[in-house]
């Protein structure tokens, strides 16, 4: 089946530090989401681990798509994952998982981010993780 | 956006990993009926109909009665429109990065 998933790497002329804060600072956040002339108000940005954000995007026609999602890790400045759900009318469309890796290289920061279209099945996996971890740390304590 | 509407609805139809494997069978072993596809998830006719419906609604698959049995039919057009919401996506990050590479040297100066 078609993979649906979205791979993009950049790098970026700063600190991991001060490209994972573009990420949650709300005021950075509403500049640059969104290709250019595209404008962003924040209504939420709870950032922690089940924490929502909230926001509309303004297109340069007058149009106001509202978007939303859930951060599911939150790690400064390495890994940041969070859902990522388009309003269409009155429905809300698929939900799909967005996440972002920052790594430094030199004093550059090379951010490597993943769109995967299933956001479900991230989940599942990371649930799976999590459980395993327990059952490590239980292992260690048994033994 | 509204334009990756179709997308996003395919992908709602195909986020759960069932519906997925049920795609996978019928676009490797072909057309075949409901009761035959509904076989290895151990789950009623009815509950496999529902599955088949969404995916059905996303236009994935196709379905037609032949007299008592339903025969499901995978659609080889169907993640055209996948396609088109990866390029979408595509675009969307790849201009905001650029904004987001000018913020980060703004800040910088």
């Amino acid at each position: 089946m078609a993979d649906v998933t979205l791979v993009i790497k950049r790098t970026f002329d700063a600190t991991p530090e001060e490209v994972f804060k573009a990420w949650i600072d709300p005021k950075q956040v509403a500049q640059w989401y969104g290709p250019e002339g595209f404008t962003n108000d924040i209504h939420e940005m709870d950032v922690r681990e089940g924490g929502s954000y909230r926001l509309t995007m303004r297109v340069p026609n007058g149009d106001t798509h509202p978007l939303r999602g859930v951060f599911k890790t939150v790690q400064p400045p390495t890994k940041l994952v969070f859902t990522w759900q388009w309003q269409h009318g009155e429905k809300w469309g698929a939900e799909t998982l967005v996440a972002v890796e920052f790594k430094a290289v030199g004093d550059k920061t090379e951010m490597t981010m993943t769109h995967e279209g299933f956001a479900d099945e991230k989940e599942k996996e990371m649930h799976n993780q999590g459980w395993s971890s327990s059952f490590n740390k239980l292992e260690k304590l048994l033994s | 956006m509204v334009k990756y509407r179709d997308g996003e609805r395919m992908l709602d139809a195909l986020g759960l990993p069932l519906r997925r494997t049920m795609v996978r069978r019928l676009q490797q072993e072909g057309a075949m009926s409901l009761s035959k596809l509904a076989v290895p998830f151990k789950i009623s006719l009815p509950a496999a109909l529902k599955h088949i419906r969404l995916l059905e609604d996303s236009d994935i698959i196709e379905t037609h009665k032949r007299g008592r049995v339903r025969i499901c039919v995978y659609k080889p057009s169907a993640f055209k429109e996948l396609g088109g919401w990866l390029a979408s996506q595509s675009a969307f990050w790849e201009s905001s990065f650029d904004r987001l590479g000018t913020i980060i040297n703004k800040r910088k100066r």
